[in-house]
Parts: structure tokens; C-alpha cells; sequence
């Protein structure tokens, strides 16, 4: 069996497993992580989606021997302690989950664009998240929640400037 | 998904000895995004699977002096994206990636892997046919180049044999004011294709088309090269007329095959005639700009 060995979240994970095992299983069942969700099992839906190596990817399509000295960005590494992420308070403030099973893919999906592009479109907000299915919001409250977060964002850099600029 | 062995080459040789070892029984993984979910299906069964990902030379994209845009077959769609290597004459091209799947499949996905997967409805055999590359491949009997035009031979089949390995894709050089474009129509963005075209225009002094290839996808099990639409531009001073008329010659030209999902023959003969017309369209303005 192949031996796996892999940061999650900054912790290291080793473990032997299935050639067949699927990084989404890896994360679930082998670290016990079970923030990102199975929705569809075929790389359609993004309820999976995590980052590995700071690139976004649908675990569930994905062989976990792939993440094999690499580095895994799940849900649970978003938060820090008992504080929300600034992109998952503004979700929260802007009612951009019903269901939920969706939101952990959205996040990342949403965290991916927001470390790329500070101050993104409507447009390119709704193409991050092209790649992740939400059966319950319509997606408008999805977009609100990260143009919100991207301003927060925005407007925490200028107050950090500002401060600087002022010493 | 059936179980396999799943055996990592650190070398290009050490994979061409396994293939060579293991020969019908064995499948390449490349980005997995399309073999993955054939496993779980078991339309496909692997006995064993060569993950390609350790032979990071075959990841690159770059310029090769001689014979154009060396694309590396295990190089991803984001990658390519990123390579700023794609210039007006490969637009058909960044088109393409544009509309594959979703950002999180392009991270992944591979330009070499969905080549060899062949799906009659996939976007990339399309555009490699109509910019007439040569597909580069490795097996213990040696290296051989395959013009994409003959390496796909049917539904998912390829001109490879059970123990080869893609290693490169190369974009030949255009000459300058040349243009490409990529258009489909799906009912939603990134689906499979219902019919896609891709088109190639070259232009002269003055104007004049000094070529023209058209490919429609999606018609057939393979890439379909057109052998009478881009008569109707080549020699001639190009207008939007000139490209209605183009685009209503490959109406003619195609017959595609109707089904039980897409719809009839009819439906798609008009989306030939759409998309030939945008995509022609889209090439020609690519080629005006003059930029290679």
C-alpha cells in the first residue's frame, strides 16, 4: 500500500492507504476532517474543494497520493481559534448559506479569488465560484457575502497603510 | 473504482519501462479530472496506473525557436493560462481553456491528458487538430511525432499505442497577422460541447486571406476538418459578407451526428453555421491586430 505523507492545515499526516483512496477521503476519514463535503463524487458540484498548494482542486476527483508531500488548505484551516476568517464572518453577516453543505467549497473557491484579486467584479466573483453548485441561495447572497468580504479586506489593508503612514 | 497498483516514475525512462512492462494493463494518469471518474464508473479498470506527476519536464510550456509552442503534456490548463505564451494566433486556444470545466479543474486538468482521453464533445483535440500540432510521443520502441490530424481515430481513441506516453504538444509558428478562435455552445458554460468550432485565419498585404482551416467538434467522433468552408475566403479581400458566407458553406459541409441528449442533426447543422460564423469572426479580427 502507498504510504501517504501530508501537511493539513499545517499539521503533518502520514498514513498508509488504498491506492484508490481519494484525497477527499484522506481529509475525511484518515485526518478526520469532515468540513469539506462529498456532493456529486465526480468533480462537478465543489462541495469538496480545498487547496493544495495554494491552488484550488476537487478532492473527490483527485487521487490522495497526488497531495503526497504537499500541503492541504481545508475549511478548518480558515478560522483562526474561536474567530471566524473575515471572509466567513462576512458569509455569515450577508445570510450566504441556507443549507450549508455547499459553504465550506464556496469559502475556498472564494478565499482562492480574494488572494488573487483584491478588488474583484461582480462578474469574476460569479466566475470563482462557476466551479461550486449551491442548490439553496440563488448565488446573489454568495456574491454579496464575498464583494463584502473583499471590501473588508480592502478597507483593513488601507487602515494598516494609513497607520503606517502616520508613524 | 477497482483496485490497481499505483506505481510514480521519477523518470521519463522509468515510466516508458513500465508502460512497456505492463503494457495493455496499464493506464497513464495525468490530471485524472476525465480517467478518475471513469475508474469509479469502471469503464475504465486500470491494472496499474503511472502517475506522470514526478517527470516535472513534461509540466513546462515554452517557446521552441524551430517548431513553435512546446506545450509539455502534463502541463495544466492553469499553467498554460499563465504562460502569457498564448499570442492572437494561438487564440483559439486560450478560447478553449476559457470554457473547460472550472477553475478548479484547470487547475489540475491537463492540455496532453484530455488529448488522450479523445471524448468526442472534450475542446482541446479540436484546437490542436486546427492548428495542425504535432503530437510527440515515447515508448520502449522510441520517439515518434504524430500530427494531431491523424491522432485521433475514433470515440476516446487515440493513434498511441497501449504502451506509449504523450510527452509534448507543439504548436507550429504563424506566420504573422494571423488569428485563431475557439467558440461552442453548451447550455452551460463549461459543459461538454454540443458542437464547437475552431477557426484559423491568415491574412496577406492588403487584406487578402492567404488561409483558412475551419474544424467543427462535437459533429463527429473526431475532430471534423473542413475541406470546402475556408474556400470560400482563401485569395479573397475578407468581410463580414465573405464570412456569412463561409459560415454558410460549412452548414453545408456538415453533417453531424444527431442524439438522444443534444438533439437532431437539423438543430446542430445551425449551431454549425453559428459558431463556424462567430468563430470566423472572432479570427479574422485576431488577425487584423497583426500582432503574432
Amino acid at each position: 500500500m502507498p504510504r501517504i505523507s501530508s501537511k493539513i492545515n499545517g499539521k503533518q499526516y502520514t498514513a498508509e492507504i488504498d491506492s484508490r483512496t481519494l484525497l477527499l477521503d484522506f481529509i475525511r476519514d484518515h485526518a478526520g476532517l469532515t468540513g469539506s463535503k462529498r456532493g456529486c463524487n465526480e468533480g462537478k458540484c465543489g462541495a469538496c474543494t480545498v487547496m493544495l498548494n495554494g491552488l484550488t482542486v476537487k478532492a473527490c476527483n483527485l487521487l490522495a497520493m497526488r497531495a503526497h508531500n504537499k500541503e492541504i488548505l481545508t475549511i478548518e484551516g480558515l478560522a483562526s481559534e474561536d474567530h471566524l476568517s473575515p471572509l466567513q464572518q462576512c458569509f455569515h453577516e450577508n445570510h450566504s448559506l441556507q443549507c450549508g453543505f455547499c459553504t465550506a467549497g464556496f469559502l475556498m473557491s472564494a478565499q482562492y479569488l480574494l488572494e488573487h484579486n483584491a478588488k474583484p467584479s461582480d462578474a469574476e466573483i460569479r466566475e470563482a465560484v462557476h466551479g461550486n453548485v449551491c442548490r439553496c441561495t440563488g448565488y446573489q447572497k454568495i456574491v454579496e457575502g464575498i464583494r463584502a468580504a473583499a471590501q473588508r479586506l480592502q478597507s483593513g489593508r488601507e487602515e494598516r497603510e494609513g497607520a503606517k503612514v502616520g508613524t | 473504482m477497482r483496485s490497481f497498483e499505483y506505481l510514480r516514475p521519477t523518470s521519463l525512462d522509468e515510466a516508458v519501462k513500465l508502460m512497456a512492462q505492463h503494457g495493455g494493463k496499464a493506464r497513464v494518469l495525468a490530471g485524472g479530472q476525465s480517467l478518475l471518474n471513469m475508474m469509479k464508473l469502471r469503464i475504465a479498470s486500470p491494472e496499474y496506473l503511472v502517475d506522470l506527476c514526478e517527470l516535472g519536464e513534461l509540466a513546462t510550456v515554452e517557446v521552441d525557436s524551430r517548431r513553435g509552442l512546446r506545450i509539455g503534456a502534463m502541463g495544466t490548463y492553469h499553467r498554460l493560462q499563465q504562460s502569457g505564451l498564448l499570442t492572437s494566433a494561438y487564440g483559439m486556444v486560450s478560447d478553449a481553456l476559457e470554457v473547460i470545466a472550472d477553475e478548479q479543474v484547470r487547475h489540475v486538468g491537463t492540455l496532453g491528458g484530455s488529448c488522450c482521453q479523445a471524448d468526442p464533445h472534450g475542446d482541446t483535440p479540436n484546437v490542436v487538430v486546427a492548428l495542425e500540432a504535432e503530437m510527440e510521443a515515447v515508448g520502449s520502441k522510441g520517439r515518434r511525432r504524430i500530427p494531431a490530424r491523424k491522432f485521433f481515430t475514433g470515440l476516446l481513441q487515440t493513434a498511441l499505442s497501449s504502451e506509449e506516453i504523450l510527452v509534448n504538444i507543439y504548436l507550429p509558428p504563424q506566420p504573422p497577422s494571423t488569428g485563431s478562435a475557439y467558440e461552442k455552445f453548451a447550455w452551460r458554460k463549461g459543459d461538454y460541447a454540443i458542437i464547437s468550432a475552431a477557426s484559423l485565419i491568415s491574412l496577406g498585404s492588403g487584406g487578402k486571406c492567404t488561409r483558412a482551416s475551419m474544424v467543427i467538434g462535437s459533429a463527429r467522433p473526431s475532430p471534423l476538418v473542413l475541406e470546402q468552408a475556408p474556400n470560400a475566403l482563401v485569395g479573397k479581400q475578407v468581410t463580414a459578407e465573405l464570412i456569412a458566407k463561409a459560415a454558410d458553406a460549412a452548414f453545408e459541409e456538415v453533417e453531424p451526428e444527431a442524439d438522444a441528449i443534444y438533439g437532431s442533426s437539423e438543430y446542430k447543422k445551425e449551431l454549425v453555421r453559428t459558431l463556424a460564423g462567430r468563430s470566423l469572426l472572432s479570427a479574422w479580427k485576431r488577425a487584423q491586430q497583426g500582432i503574432n
